[in-house]
């Protein structure tokens, strides 16, 4: 679906010279392109005013001579200038096309590449609607701008202007009287261009309050239902598509008051010069050809003027596209250090946190004041009721959000001093829903990184024991999946995630166990595969599993943003306090499925 | 209810016919102007006097007049109708979505029901607007021009007229071929979508395994075979978008070259070719139309389609004829209740029974995916239920007013949706309007009042973006309210406290047990705290009835509701809330 629902805002500022300047620089790489585009659109507009200048010649020097042989010479140079004409403005519309499509190809790279740059707390304030809506149906509008838009303005004001021109060397008396009608063209475009911004917004504001009552109701059909108010509903909804119709028709009232009114000033201008010119005709001052030529330009003249106000509205709504854009292009990066020459040096993998606090929003602290360290090589499982605090050492570990106070060490060394691709680049993350992205298993598995060969794909899914599931499939390692493809168990989904993980060959290994229960089978095989991660790297299960945390050096007991109590499963198991506790209330009876 | 687009263009028909004719007095008018130029010029080639030149001028003047006049007429007309007609597709496609049950909505997306209402009416509105009124015009235009133009010369309008069908051959031919384009076109872009939807959503993921470059390379390579698409629709368009300028270039030449020869003969005065001229110029837009209109018909009938999909859907849940309001006093019977959401699929409740009695408070209970939910919402009759399963005093809920059994309950629904209005429409949502003091009653009973308070206006403090943004907690208890205003005589409770802290929320429970005296209460809760004072708890697990007691009765047996309750006494002693 193309079409995003609720504007956000549907205040549209007209001109912004400082976006428009923005705008302007995104062009300027195609300078060249932009000249030739330019040039041939003069060269189209111009050609387009030859012909009433020749039908102007044939009457006065052939036609009224009775010279066929002359005529014909002029037929045959109006084919040239047809010709001429038809690749002129091939080239304009190539062109054009061209700069306006690879313009905005760059911006849109550069957009997502500028969103991959932003910290993981953007993306908790803005829904992805929103972000996409940015990439995709924003920079198509002010694609049509540069297409369709801005570049024809430009003709079509090169050829009013020319028509001007011509029509003053034509006969400048003349001229003058047929431009007489111009300050009330003026006046009558600028009186209805008012209008029409009035209209167009009113009806962006009443679509926008239609979609939105209908994306409420509709998402909220159930409490309509419930407090039986679907009469009320449709009366509400009644008016407001009534206040949607009653926009449209102001609009249409508009269009069909300005267009005749347009065509009747170019008919006054017409009459003026049948009236004026035939004097002058009389008076000899004035060819009949060259009064024909005069018809046929105003006629010319006349046309592009309806359209203008038009064109004037994708401008509108161009300015709104790219000043939402810029503000997202605006919006601050994850901070980062650069890479050096040492960056590609592999952690030990020892994790020191000292007297970290942390909260996601204000003061609403989610850790306090925690201390601990992991050697290299150790594996320790983190347990604790939901909301203990243990999810959020991940996003910290994997510095996607920035602490309060503390400090977190890794080989002694502040997190925050190695770049962040470094830093990714150490530690293997499992997160608890593992995403899968529509595509391929392989490219699901490689998350499309090249240099990985299928060899290697095969034994690390080899080794997390998933290859069983993907060779039963049709097209194996082709195989599509997501929402698109064949749809996933939740025990496939980590085992593949695990594969991912392998390959990635990560010095620090941090799993979030899934919760959701699994069958036997695969549960066995999520053990063996877990145990195949933890070898030779530090690790750090948030367990779930009680199997996992027999197979840890050290388990730490998080309890309301702390850590309470620390040791392998048999020294806390024996002091029978929080662990005791939370390992009764988890293990026992309720999670059946899990063998001990 | 209709769903075929001519039965709503129907009632429009004298508006229709009222336009057509408009539409020909337009065009007579507005071609009557280049006639009147052809008398002017052949009269200024002899000879012509003062008068004859005003007259000249005031008749093409007053021709355009008029014109305009029916011109803004026809518009008005044709153009008003179409969204007359979107109108009422409009009202009658709410109308139906709100009768159609739960069962729907969880088959059908949100977004695919608005882009219907929006996209897709556009195309038909579009059409039955824009399309008609150009199919009317060219057919007039083509009529009463073809003949003026053989009026004025034959053998000129036979030779003008000649490129016209190649013409519309080779327009033809590439029309499909950028339809076909823009059809690639749409394609590349919504692979362009899906991939910043992925993006975005698996974003901490492409982060923790600093997947960012190969993103950016792939997502290149995405916009690279969309602008590749684009430049191959921009080479046709290149070269069809010019041939509309060319099209009047060679009429023209053609009246210049056969048509010069003709006035050469004296077979055609100059005024003749003039006005020839301007016909074959007026036959031109038309023409090209032509084609962008027969497109707009094509797809306003496959989105008509679309919509009428939705229209075909029965309301499942919908009064029985001899439905009529009664009061609702809540003696509540479920007997061997078996539900399943599709029919393929399996089992969520099976052969549940019990009963509850009128001011009785229930408490519902269970593992996650019990059926708890699923059972509350049948006694709401959300979704369709067979006959003789659930009985509201006595009576079959089937046989019962769709409306009589909703006013008489007050449900309070695990999700916490409000509506963007202000704080006081949300709580009075079920009855309207509320007085100041009603709404205090009630907020109070939440617990709410205090924060309401707090709000900048009260109770006319806005929600959402527009204004206050509540808390979970705080959305939750604005539901509780919400649920209560009306004075049901049964309450029933999803899992309604679960962002509300334990005290709370046992002001809020007891709360409710004092103002609601009377109504039947039936809570689904994962709590023993909040439950254990019930007069009756129902345990449900894997969509059966384990066990109906006292909290004592319960307890004093072995089964889920037991090893709830160690775990709660856990809970206690490490100071912590139960987990669902």
């Amino acid at each position: 679906m193309r079409k995003r629902f609720i504007e956000e805002d549907t205040h549209i500022k007209t001109y912004d010279s400082k976006l428009a300047r923005r705008l302007l620089q995104e062009i300027a790489p195609y300078r060249r392109q932009v000249i030739i585009a330019f040039v041939f659109l003069v060269m189209t507009s111009l050609l387009s005013l030859v012909g009433p200048y020749l039908i102007k010649v044939a009457i006065d020097e052939y036609i009224a001579n009775n010279d066929m042989a002359g005529l014909i010479n002029i037929v045959i140079f109006f084919v040239g200038v047809l010709l001429l004409q038809y690749i002129t403005a091939y080239i304009r519309i190539y062109y054009t096309q061209y700069v306006g499509q690879k313009s905005m190809y760059s911006l849109r790279v550069k957009l997502f590449s500028h969103i991959q740059k932003l910290p993981v707390s953007f993306f908790d304030r803005n829904p992805v609607g929103r972000v996409m809506t940015r990439v995709t149906n924003d920079i198509e509008v002010l694609n049509e701008l540069f297409s369709a838009g801005v570049i024809t303005i430009f003709g079509d004001l090169l050829m009013l202007f020319g028509i001007i021109v011509l029509l003053l060397f034509l006969n400048y008396k003349l001229a003058l009287v047929a431009f007489s009608v111009l300050p009330l063209l003026v006046f009558i475009t600028l009186a209805f261009r008012k209008i029409m911004r009035e209209s167009y917004r009113n009806t962006r504001e009443k679509t926008a309050k239609v979609n939105s009552f209908l994306q409420e109701n509709i998402t909220g059909m159930k409490i309509v239902q419930l407090f039986a108010r679907e009469s009320n509903r449709h009366k509400n909804f009644t008016t407001i598509n009534e206040e949607y119709k009653n926009a449209f028709f102001k609009t249409i009232t508009a269009y069909s008051l300005f267009f005749p009114m347009i065509e009747l000033l170019g008919s006054i201008s017409i009459a003026l010069i049948i009236y004026y010119g035939g004097i002058q005709l009389l008076g000899e001052k004035l060819t009949l050809g060259a009064l024909v030529a005069f018809v046929e330009y105003l006629r010319k003249f006349f046309v592009p003027i309806r359209y203008l106000t038009e064109k004037y509205n994708i401008l509108q709504s161009a300015m709104a596209s790219s000043e939402r854009v810029y503000k997202l292009l605006d919006a601050a990066t994850e901070e980062d250090v650069p890479m050096t020459a040492e960056s590609g040096q592999r952690f030990r993998g020892e994790i020191e946190f000292k007297d970290v606090s942390f909260a996601y929003v204000d003061d609403e602290y989610v850790l306090k004041n925690i201390s601990f360290k992991i050697n290299a090589g150790e594996r320790v499982a983190f347990v604790g009721a939901t909301g203990a605090g243990k999810t959020s050492i991940i996003n910290l570990i994997s510095a996607f959000y920035k602490i309060q106070k503390g400090e977190i060490l890794i080989d002694g060394r502040d997190i925050y001093s190695y770049p962040k691709e470094q830093l990714r680049k150490n530690l293997g993350v499992v997160l608890q829903d593992v995403f899968i992205f529509s595509g391929t298993i392989l490219e699901n598995i490689t998350l499309n990184k090249k240099g990985i060969s299928l060899e290697q794909v095969e034994r690390a899914c080899n080794n997390t024991y998933v290859c069983d599931f993907i060779e039963k499939l049709p097209k194996r390692y082709g195989e599509l999946v997501g929402e698109r493809g064949a749809v996933l168990s939740a025990g496939q989904r980590q085992l593949l995630s695990f594969a991912r993980v392998l390959i990635y060959n990560p010095t620090v290994l941090i799993l979030d166990e899934a919760t959701s229960t699994v069958d036997p089978h695969t549960e066995y095989l999520i053990q063996k595969a877990t145990e195949k991660l933890m070898e030779k790297r530090t690790s750090i299960i948030i367990a779930h599993r009680l199997s996992t945390i027999q197979n840890v050096d050290r388990i730490f007991v998080f309890h309301k943003g702390c850590i309470v109590e620390i040791g392998t499963h048999e020294e806390l198991y024996a002091q029978k306090g929080v662990y005791y506790k939370l390992h009764q209330l988890q293990y026992k009876n309720f999670t059946s499925d899990v063998k001990e | 209810m209709g769903n075929s687009i001519k039965q709503y263009m129907k009632p429009y028909l004298p508006r229709y016919a009222a336009g057509f004719f408009l539409l020909i007095l337009t065009n007579a008018f507005a071609l009557f102007v280049p006639w009147v130029l052809k008398y002017a010029i052949d009269d200024l080639r002899e000879e012509v006097t003062h008068q004859k030149l005003v007259l000249y001028a005031s008749a093409i003047v007053g021709a355009t007049f008029v014109q305009g006049f029916f011109r803004f007429l026809s518009r008005q007309t044709l153009l008003k109708s179409s969204h007359m007609i979107q109108f009422d597709i409009l009202n009658d496609y709410f109308g139906h979505l709100l009768r159609l049950p739960m069962s729907f909505y969880d088959k059908n997306k949100t977004g695919d029901l608005i882009s219907l209402a929006t996209n897709d009416l556009k195309s038909v509105r579009m059409m039955s607007g824009v399309g008609v009124m150009n199919i009317m015009n060219t057919l007039i235009i083509v009529t009463l021009t073809f003949l003026l133009l053989l009026m004025l010369n034959v053998k000129l309008t036979v030779l003008s007229l000649l490129p016209f069908p190649f013409i519309a051959i080779f327009v033809k031919r590439y029309s499909a071929l950028i339809h076909k384009g823009y059809k690639s076109v749409q394609e590349e872009f919504s692979k362009i979508n899906t991939k910043v939807h992925e993006n975005v959503s698996g974003i901490r993921v492409i982060k923790a395994y600093t997947g960012h470059e190969s993103e950016i390379n792939d997502f290149e390579e995405r916009c690279e075979s969309y602008l590749t698409q684009n430049m191959r629709i921009a080479k046709l368009w290149g070269t069809v978008f010019p041939l509309i300028g060319a099209l009047a270039g060679i009429g023209t030449l053609i009246v210049l070259w056969v048509g010069g020869g003709e006035v050469i003969g004296g077979r055609l005065t100059i005024g003749e070719l003039v006005a020839f001229n301007a016909y074959l110029a007026m036959l031109l837009w038309p023409m090209i139309a032509l084609g962008w209109v027969l497109t707009l018909f094509q797809r306003s009938k496959v989105a008509m389609g679309r919509i009428s999909r939705i229209f075909d859907v029965e309301p499942e849940i919908a009064d029985i004829d001899d439905a009529s309001d009664t009061e609702i006093f809540g003696d509540i019977k479920i007997e061997d209740l078996s539900f399943s959401y599709t029919p393929e699929a399996s089992l969520v409740l099976k052969d549940v029974s019990f009963e509850i009695k009128r001011g009785e408070k229930v408490a519902i209970v269970g593992p996650t995916g019990a059926g708890k939910t699923t059972l509350i919402n049948l006694i709401a009759r959300l979704y369709k239920v067979d006959d003789a399963k659930i009985f509201i005093d006595g009576k079959d809920i089937n046989s019962i007013n769709l409306k009589s059994l909703r006013q008489s309950i007050g449900f309070v629904p695990q999700e916490t949706f409000l509506f963007s209005d202000t704080i006081g429409g949300n709580i009075a949502f079920g009855v309207g309007t509320a007085s100041k003091e009603e709404l205090e009653k009630y907020a109070k009973i939440s617990d709410l009042l205090e924060n309401i308070e707090e709000f900048p206006l009260n109770f006319d403090t806005y929600l959402g973006e527009r204004g206050v943004n509540l808390s979970g907690g705080q959305k939750q208890r604005t539901t509780i309210s919400r649920g209560i205003i009306h004075n049901p005589n049964i309450l029933i409770l999803d899992d309604a406290t679960s962002n509300v802290d334990v005290i709370t929320e046992e002001r809020i429970v007891s709360r409710l047990e004092r103002e609601m005296t009377g109504s039947t209460l039936i809570m689904v809760s994962h709590r023993i705290a909040t439950v254990m004072s019930f007069d009756r708890i129902v345990v449900i697990k894997e969509g059966m009835v384990e066990a109906v007691g006292t909290h004592d009765e319960l307890i004093g047996r072995p089964g889920t509701y037991k090893e709830m309750y160690k775990r709660y006494l856990i809970y206690k002693e490490l100071d912590l809330r139960e987990e669902g």
